[in-house]
């Protein structure tokens, strides 16, 4: 990751903010919702569109492919997470539980929990296969903005407007563990592949790493001008790519901490970014009405 | 957005009166068909007309993040953006506004906009007046008085045209009322609801003057309305319609095909797209070209709503976001219009408005938006020969209230009509009831000093 090769292959529009970018697991289709009510899905060969789903009554916030690649996940501003077949497009299932805006939707790595969060301060796990809900938790004060699955143990992290940074057992609903370090709001999160390490974005422009499972803070990643809006990790772990309300997109030596590289890709906040499975691409999804395709070499 | 010969024949069989109400909102002065031709005859002599074009910036523009930045504030105050210096020395305005500053030499720049009644609409932005206690027929909008007061400047060209584009909020569509002067004298809405296509559906204009059955249909209709005004309306809409469909000044104007590529490209095209979530209007910089062609028809008033600026905050993205990506296409096509204007010796005769209904919470909320302000809020004015080069009014650190030359929204207004030659201290028009009413409450409020 020494010398990170990114070009730009494409900048796919949507006709208002993009809030989130998923890959299939083929990587062969990207999908992408927007503040437009739709979800597109694209081809990455061709860099074209083949579908646009609609239903969603408000803006769509999060998408996730399940693991097998047949089901598109989404969740929305309308307070609806929707089961689409993919890559057909057609609506399987609506589901509805949250009492105000769906601001973040994660999927557990294992394809069976989705979990959400948002302006009703509750956090709310699914079941993935059935469609219903499972179970609600509460104990955030304020809108949650992240949510994140452990690859590797039965636990889900959440975070906040007001700045709580939780993280739960989802299969028993027992809170386990309060973060504490960001000042302001925590956007966003993800967990390392080897679900060693919990990485967590805010409104005070840092990434912080946290050591799981004594959950001690790492690293603190300075760099972002803004504040950070999204945050992956590659599939081999080593890399982390943030997205800031700068517009900028960051890849960092997630071992060190250090930044590796700055694109200045759009000309607004980043609010989604995405490595594919493969590791050839990336993309991130920005307020200023597109999508930026990269091929990483 | 104008088509005389549409895909389908559906016109005068089963015509329903929907349909023609439809075709019929065009302001055309109430006056005679011998007028119309006197208007006609006087075309083509060269005489400039006045004229106003307002835009208004639907949901209420953040005026410290525009043109009244505050620096000194706190950061939960102050917000994301820097000032920029611009032509005039002394005057900052946002840094996302970067063309208008290289334009403020042509910009009257208000700070201290109050009398805001904090209603979500446009009828304060185009009548003035607030919506409560009207009298008996409604404040007129402006354009609805000007079409009253001076009628078209030619044949087939309507007064008044309002490019208000579809919304879900009546109070941002809102093109216009004609209020107490009458039906005759709503705008032309080519854009609203139910009017994207003014189509004759099928009817060629030879065909159309052939219609007897036409002249039959609005007979009838004249007789099922009622004496408020509307028949008034429908005779000049009879005659309008005639008017329109006989001159294609009016689908030259609209028809964006015929201008210029390059010059349609500075101007910024936009998107038809909704700008932002809900009842959001399209970022359509089509439409200040269009106003442009407009009033170099011969249409003395073009309205346009602009965006969508109720920004309230996640999860529909904050006031800056918001921002980042509403003011640079607002810095683009605004400067296009004020420079094509006077590249075309049309700038001192058409006066610029752009406003909304009021300015935003000085305290930044916990969504990152800004809320709805009525004590202040900001106007850009430019163009119809006022002074410009200078800016009117100034609020307190924080952005919160007004403390130097508070402008009334009817300061505004009156302005306008100053600029269209209409004196507000003598020119009266009876309401509904007989009662005339003055255009603007003359004791409070009068033509901007500073400005003409």
């Amino acid at each position: 990751m020494d010398s990170l090769k990114l070009s730009r292959l494409a900048t796919f529009r949507h006709p208002n903010a993009v809030y989130a970018v998923a890959f299939s697991p083929d990587s062969k289709i990207l999908a992408s919702g927007s503040l437009d009510n739709t979800i597109k899905l694209w081809n990455v060969a061709t860099q074209t569109e083949t579908a646009r789903l609609r239903g969603h009554g408000d803006g769509v916030c999060a998408v996730a492919f399940s693991p097998d690649g047949a089901k598109l996940y989404s969740a929305s501003l309308d307070r609806s997470l929707r089961i689409w077949s993919s890559p057909s497009g057609s609506l399987l299932s609506t589901m509805t539980g949250h009492q105000n805006y769906i601001e973040c939707m994660a999927m557990s790595p294992d394809g069976k929990w989705l979990g959400s969060g948002g302006h009703d301060n509750t956090v709310r796990v699914w079941n993935a296969e059935l469609g219903t809900q499972h179970r609600v938790l509460t104990g955030h004060a304020d809108v949650i903005y992240g949510i994140a699955f452990s690859p590797t143990q039965p636990l889900l992290a959440s975070c906040a407007a007001d700045g709580s940074l939780f993280i739960w057992d989802h299969a028993t609903g027992v809170r386990l563990q309060s973060l504490t370090g960001h000042v302001g709001g925590v956007q966003c999160l993800a967990f390392s592949p080897d679900g060693k390490t919990l990485a967590s974005g805010g409104s005070d422009l840092t990434i912080r790493l946290w050591n799981v499972p004594d959950w001690k803070p790492k690293t603190t990643l300075d760099g972002h001008t803004q504040i950070v809006r999204a945050l992956t990790y590659s599939p081999n772990g080593r890399l982390i790519a943030s997205g800031g309300g700068e517009g900028s997109v960051r890849f960092w030596n997630a071992e060190v901490g250090s930044q590796q590289q700055t694109l200045n890709a759009h000309t607004n906040s980043v609010y989604g970014v995405v490595i594919s499975p493969d590791s050839s691409y990336m993309a991130a999804a920005s307020f200023d009405r597109t999508i930026s395709l990269w091929k990483l070499g | 957005m104008l088509t005389i010969n549409g895909p389908r024949t559906r016109f005068c069989d089963g015509v329903s009166r929907r349909q023609f109400l439809q075709i019929g909102g065009l302001a055309m002065g109430g006056i005679a068909l011998p007028q119309l031709l006197e208007a006609e005859s006087n075309q083509g002599t060269g005489r400039s007309h006045k004229s106003v074009i307002m835009i208004f910036l639907s949901g209420g523009p953040p005026h410290q993040d525009m043109v009244d930045l505050k620096m000194d504030a706190p950061a939960e105050i102050r917000g994301e953006f820097q000032p920029i210096a611009t032509r005039i020395p002394g005057i900052e305005i946002c840094e996302h506004l970067p063309r208008l500053a290289e334009m403020t030499d042509k910009l009257a720049i208000i700070r201290s906009l109050v009398g805001s009644e904090g209603r979500h609409a446009a009828f304060q932005c185009l009548t003035g007046w607030p919506v409560t206690q009207q009298p008996a027929g409604g404040w007129p909008s402006f354009g609805s008085t000007i079409s009253k007061l001076q009628g078209p400047v030619r044949l087939g060209t309507p007064p008044y045209v309002s490019l208000a584009p579809k919304m879900k909020s009546s109070g941002w569509a809102d093109p216009g009322q004609p209020g107490f002067v009458g039906q005759a004298h709503a705008p032309f809405t080519p854009n609203a609801e139910g009017r994207s296509n003014l189509a004759l559906q099928g009817i060629t204009i030879d065909k159309l003057s052939d219609r007897k059955s036409l002249v039959g249909q609005l007979d009838r209709l004249k007789r099922e309305l009622d004496s408020n005004g509307s028949i008034e309306g429908m005779d000049a809409f009879y005659q309008q319609a005639f008017g329109i469909l006989t001159s294609n000044r009016l689908a030259e104007a609209l028809d964006l095909d015929r201008e210029d590529s390059d010059l349609r490209d500075r101007y910024g095209r936009g998107s038809s797209e909704p700008a932002g979530y809900g009842d959001a209007g399209p970022l359509m910089n089509d439409y200040f070209l269009a106003a442009r062609r407009l009033v170099e028809s011969g249409v003395r008033v073009v309205s346009v709503a602009y965006g969508r600026w109720d920004w309230h905050g996640r999860p529909h993205g904050t006031n800056f976001e918001n921002a980042r990506d509403h003011l640079p296409q607002l810095d683009q096509g605004l400067t296009a219009l004020i420079e094509d204007l006077e590249v075309r010796g049309m700038l001192d005769d058409v006066s610029i408005v752009v406003w909304g209904e009021f300015g935003r919470t000085p305290r930044i909320n916990k969504n990152g938006g800004r809320d709805h302000w009525p004590r202040v809020g900001c106007a850009l004015m430019a163009g119809g020969g006022i002074r410009t080069g200078q800016v009117i009014g100034a609020t307190n650190r924080l952005g919160e209230d007004p403390i130097d030359r508070p402008v009334h929204f009817q300061d505004v207004l009156a302005t306008l009509y100053h600029n269209l030659g209409i004196d507000i201290n003598r020119v009266t028009i009876n309401d509904l009831h007989g009662r005339p009413r003055y255009l603007i409450d003359h004791v409070a409020h009068q033509p901007m000093r500073e400005l003409v």
